[in-house]
């Protein structure tokens, strides 16, 4: 399943810069003549290989977001470029990269993002519809993924009839249902107690070994950068690679980045 | 299309009242407009019904020469041939022949020998339906020696195809008015003798209705006319006219020599002011189908806005713009087919009504005896609205098209690069102006000679609308201060929710332009339709008071002219004149009295040469409408048609001063003596009277008086002009029962629309409302808060509608004054000013209680839990 390279999903010197009065992040990019903000990020690379659980970690406002949002495409860069599956993003039209995005990507928000209307079952199941699947509570991948995250009394249930550990169970199981070659998690504990921010890492940690599914998580919290495979630090829009770490540095528990390593690395960068 | 269906379904059953709101508004707009397409199809089937049987030949127009003479040797009249605007016509006359039995008697004989024979031109069945062959063939040609017989007289007379008849021309006796006596008499030419036989086949039996029902023999026209010569003859020609030609443009050409008018069954409700009325009342029923757009624009705005985060969702999970502008337009598809059962079964419900109360299309109180679904028309209808409430969703469709995907996901809230919605805003505010003169180019058939006027004025109208738009357009912020400052001093009353109105206001200024344009161009549109009604009336009353006044009007037995006198000249009484005398020449010529008229002389403001002129009987009084309608002015020669021929008289003078009781206002007045001399009319008895009031007479008192003094009789009356003008006033009034139907349709639409409207409010600011609800706002103020913002819309948006709804009007009137002839005119009221106000700040009040309840009702949980 691997790209030539091995790559899954690449990012080649990425550069995302605001125009002044653009309203941030959402504003458009810099027109000639315009006055620019100082850059969100600069100069980004990164390499995400299949199968792994990454991790790009930074303090608020460091450009987490904005690196997640160009990395699926929803965001374009004022430079660089992203190449996923081996297609780059950039180079395709808006409603291809949407197609991309629909096969190859599945999400998890820290605010849950669940379709009121919809009930638990089809909320799960939207990627799978999207796909045209006619009957998708009845598909063999719904089924499995319903149990593996516990929700299998709750798919009847709407959104709101949930707790907050539930909901982002919900929306993991929904990132993965359709088996997409990655999952995209920002901040997906932010929003969730301790016991359930744990509850909800387990479950990705889970896709990743039990599913074979690759994840790219951002995240401030040291706690859930203790379950990647590689660690980035993200500091004032840039990434610097050979401050990364890797789980076969973790010493003390197999999978999984020693805490205390984290925190070592956090203070060297000034984090 | 799953995902579509799945999330449109979900997205209009998780929204209960949402998608009940949005289809209920294009349910009313339907059925506003196919309750009045039914009742007005129904209105004139009926109408049609009681006149047709007197109508043969269904043609568009009846063309008679004023000459009462058959153009020599039948030929076809080359000023009819030459009319631009007459496409075809057929010649036909009745005359009466015999049977003339041959001497061997072989042939079959009737057993009454006299015959009435139709001389009829050639394409009378092909063209104009007059006949149907069942048996045998048409003419073989236009000089054949051929008959149709209809199959009732073959069979009594034994006659079939291949028979041989001989006719002749029976001597001609014929009674008529000459120099004010009845003599039988003989035109020119006619001579004593019956004339010579002719030998006809039998071609065919015809089909036993139109001809075919009637006791009489058919032959062509020319073969007739020959058959028949010498013979006075009153022939009459049906005329079929061009696509968009207009018959008075016709009967204006060929005034001089011939009368041009439209059969009875065909002038149903195509009376030019019977027709204005009908137009009006679709065009009126239509606007309601406009507001339908306007309540699905904003149910759907609403929906964006409540959905924004979800479309930005299903953008990041991979749903292509594609896919959301499907599941978008199948919700609105789903909506207007709800809408549209929901317009069927309320259009049923207000059919129903209006049969119910007999309110038709053409005035009250003529109830419909044919009660036909006209399907084609109504699937267009329910067609239209369907259309109408898809084209609504075109601006929140493009703006969840245009959604910021990153900043609907982070804020939840509508997130748009721009506002892509303005440009359709502003397309849409100069579209309808221009649609305006394309509309009625299009419903409204031509005019003939006034359709420059009447064009110049819809292009005003068009300015006056579209400089409405632009104004808002350009002073937006003018707009929202105005608002801002009704809400002001309400702030010293309520300052907590008075404060929150305001910021609510601030903080949604399109929403706020385009709620205030709604409802400006919604209550305008009901005060410009409340104006031509109102002119109608203000019309009805001057015509009443100008024709009427100063007289009184009796009926009652026959009576003598001496026994007249005497028993209704009461004191106050000036003259008592016989109405007796009407004669159809061929419009209503009335016959009125030299010194009735002089007695009136300075009230209508009459030169003494115009009376001596009329009591010399070389001249008419012409009404208004008549003049209006044949295009006299005083001074033309008229002709009008006597036993003897044309006769020519000047118009002295147009006048409705002095009218007449029951109401008809084409008509002509002519020396009393001279009506005698042409047409032998007796005016010593009567049954009929008017009374000519002394200046200063009580008439109501003398109205009370005649009505104990009359003989008793069936249909005994005594009315005095006031109380004639409230009869009419009355009826008038009864006859716009039928608009009020529409106006409280839109009224409920512009509430409907403005409940959305708030209902969009408060959803926008629902986490604020449950921030401020937790520190301690009460329900009581949530709910104080959207009415302050509700009297605020509604206090602008009736000035709006005001400033928008006197000029309109002013233009409306005019255009329906020139269409109708009527003499209508526009009289600005303060009333006019204040009465959109309040019905604005009602309409708005009403529409905000709903959602003022349901934001005192928010549950605080959930609003927390939204993130």
């Amino acid at each position: 399943m691997s790209e030539p390279n091995g790559a899954l999903l690449e990012a080649r010197n990425l550069y995302r810069i605001y125009a002044i009065g653009s309203g941030g992040p959402a504003g458009g990019a810099v027109a000639p003549g315009e006055r620019a903000n100082p850059p969100v990020l600069q100069d980004v690379s990164l390499t995400v290989t299949e199968g792994k659980f990454v991790v790009v970690m930074g303090p608020s406002g460091s450009g987490k977001s904005t690196l997640l949002h160009l990395l699926c495409g929803l965001d374009e860069p004022s430079s660089g470029q992203v190449f996923l599956a081996g297609k780059e993003l950039f180079a395709l039209s808006d409603e291809q990269r949407t197609l991309v995005r629909r096969e190859c990507v599945g999400f998890v928000f820290q605010f849950f993002n669940l379709v009121p209307n919809l009930t638990v079952g089809e909320n799960v199941a939207l990627p799978l519809l999207m796909q045209g699947v006619t009957e998708p509570l009845q598909d063999e991948r719904f089924t499995k993924v319903v149990e593996l995250f516990g929700l299998a009394d709750k798919i009847g249930r709407r959104p709101h009839e949930l707790s907050g550990g539930e909901m982002q169970r919900t929306s993991i199981a929904r990132a993965v249902v359709h088996r997409p070659r990655i999952v995209l998690a920002d901040e997906p504990t932010g929003n969730l107690s301790t016991k359930a921010g744990h509850e909800v890492m387990e479950f990705l940690r889970r896709a990743v070994d039990e599913l074979g599914r690759t994840v790219l998580l951002v995240t401030h919290n040291p706690r859930d950068a203790r379950y990647a495979d590689e660690l980035h630090f993200l500091k004032d829009g840039r990434i610097d690679l050979t401050k990364s770490l890797r789980a076969d540095d973790a010493s003390r528990t197999k999978g999984r980045i020693d805490e205390d390593r984290i925190h070592a690395r956090l203070e060297e960068l000034g984090i | 299309m799953r995902i579509a269906s799945t999330l449109a379904w979900r997205s209009l059953a998780s929204r209960p009242a949402r998608s009940f709101t949005a289809a209920l508004g294009i349910g009313v707009g339907i059925a506003t407009v196919l309750s009045v397409q039914v009742v007005d199809r129904n209105t004139i089937l009926t109408q049609q019904r009681q006149a047709q049987g007197e109508t043969l030949g269904r043609p568009d127009v009846e063309i008679e020469p004023i000459a009462a003479r058959l153009p020599d040797g039948g030929a076809a009249p080359v000023e009819l041939a030459a009319d631009p605007d007459v496409a075809a016509f057929c010649g036909l006359f009745y005359g009466s022949v015999e049977v003339v039995a041959p001497p061997d008697a072989s042939e079959p004989a009737l057993e009454n020998p006299d015959v009435t024979i139709v001389g009829i031109g050639p394409n009378a069945a092909s063209l104009f339906g007059a006949y149907e062959v069942e048996e045998g063939h048409d003419f073989s040609s236009a000089r054949a020696a051929e008959l149709l017989v209809p199959e009732r007289v073959a069979a009594d007379a034994g006659l079939k195809v291949g028979d041989t008849l001989s006719l002749r021309r029976t001597r001609p006796v014929r009674k008529g008015c000459q120099e004010g006596r009845l003599v039988t008499i003989a035109a020119e030419g006619e001579t004593a003798r019956p004339g010579e036989p002719l030998a006809f086949t039998v071609a065919g039996i015809l089909a036993p209705h139109d001809l075919g029902a009637q006791p009489l023999v058919v032959a062509p026209f020319e073969t007739a006319a020959e058959l028949l010569r010498d013979a006075h003859l009153q022939p009459i020609y049906w005329g079929r006219l061009k696509d968009g030609a207009i018959a008075q443009d016709v009967a204006q050409r060929l005034k001089e020599r011939w009368t041009v008018e439209k059969p009875k069954h065909s002038l149903v409700g195509e009376r030019i002011d019977q027709k204005a009325f009908r137009k009006s009342l679709k065009i009126t029923s239509c606007l309601a189908l406009l507001l339908g757009l306007f309540v699905i624009y904003n149910a759907f705005s609403m929906a964006l806005v409540e959905r924004v985060r979800e479309i930005g969702l299903l953008r990041a999970l991979g749903l292509t713009r594609g896919e959301i502008a499907r599941a978008v337009l199948l919700e609105g598809f789903l909506l207007a087919s709800f809408g549209a059962l929901l317009g069927i079964a309320l259009s049923a419900l207000l059919v129903g009504y209006m049969n119910l109360m007999s309110i038709t299309t053409l005035g009250a109180g003529k109830p419909l005896e044919i009660l036909e679904i006209p399907w084609r028309l109504g699937l267009g209808v329910v067609a239209l609205g369907m259309l109408f409430a898809l084209l609504g969703m075109a601006a929140p469709l493009l703006r969840a098209r245009h959604l910021s995907v990153i900043e609907a996901l982070r804020a939840g809230r509508l997130a748009l690069r721009a506002d892509p919605g303005f440009s359709l805003r502003v397309g849409l505010m100069l579209g309808v102006p221009l649609m305006i003169p394309l509309v009625f180019t299009l419903v409204t058939p031509p005019l003939g000679e006034r359709q420059a006027a009447v064009h110049g004025l819809i292009l005003e109208l068009a300015a006056v609308v579209a400089g409405f738009f632009l104004l808002l357009l350009a002073l937006p912020k003018a707009v929202h201060k105005a608002v801002e400052a009704v809400i002001a001093p309400l702030c010293a009353l309520a300052p907590i929710e008075g404060r929150l109105a305001l910021s609510a206001v601030r903080g949604a200024r399109q929403r706020i332009l385009a709620t205030l344009t709604g409802l400006a161009v919604v209550v305008a549109a009901v005060f410009v339709v409340r104006a031509v009604n109102d002119g109608f009336l203000d019309e009805i009353a001057r015509f009443s008071d100008e024709s009427l006044s100063g007289r009184l009007f009796a009926r009652t037995r026959q009576l003598e002219r001496s026994r007249s006198d005497e028993l209704l000249r009461l004191p106050g009484v000036a003259r008592v004149d016989s109405m007796s005398a009407e004669v159809r020449a061929p419009f209503p010529v009335r016959g009125l009295r030299a010194d009735a008229l002089r007695a009136n002389r300075e009230r209508l403001e009459l030169a003494d040469g115009v009376v001596d002129e009329f009591a010399r009987g070389e001249s008419l009084i012409l009404s208004r409408f008549l003049a209006e309608q044949m295009g006299w002015k005083p001074g033309d020669a008229v002709n009008l048609s006597t036993f003897t021929g044309p006769r020519s008289f000047r118009v002295g003078a147009i006048t409705d001063g002095i009218g007449y009781w029951p109401d008809d206002r084409s008509f002509a007045l002519l020396e009393m003596g001279r009506v005698d001399q042409l047409f032998c009319v007796d005016d010593e008895t009567s049954a009929h009277f008017v009374l000519e009031l002394e200046p200063g007479a009580d008439a109501a008192a003398i109205e009370a008086k005649l009505r104990k003094r009359l003989p008793p009789a069936p249909d005994r009356q005594a009315r005095s002009a006031a109380t004639i003008k409230s009869f009419y006033l009355r009826d008038g009034r009864r006859d716009f029962y039928v608009f009020d139907v529409i106006l409280w349709s839109t009224a409920a639409l512009a509430a409907v629309g403005l409940l959305n409207s708030l209902a969009i409010a408060l959803l926008e600011r629902q986490r604020e409302i449950g921030l401020l609800r937790t520190i301690g706002l009460t329900a009581r103020q949530v709910g104080k808060m959207l009415l302050i913002e509700a009297l605020a819309l509604g206090v602008v948006g009736g000035a709006l509608a005001a400033l928008l709804a006197a000029p309109v009007s002013a233009i409306v009137l005019e255009a329906v004054r020139i269409i109708s002839r009527l003499d209508l005119r526009y009289r600005f009221e303060p009333w006019h000013a204040v009465a959109p106000l309040l019905a604005a700040v009602a309409i708005a009040l009403v529409a905000a209680l709903l959602p003022a309840l349901r934001g005192g009702r928010l549950k605080l949980g959930p609003l927390h839990r939204h993130e």
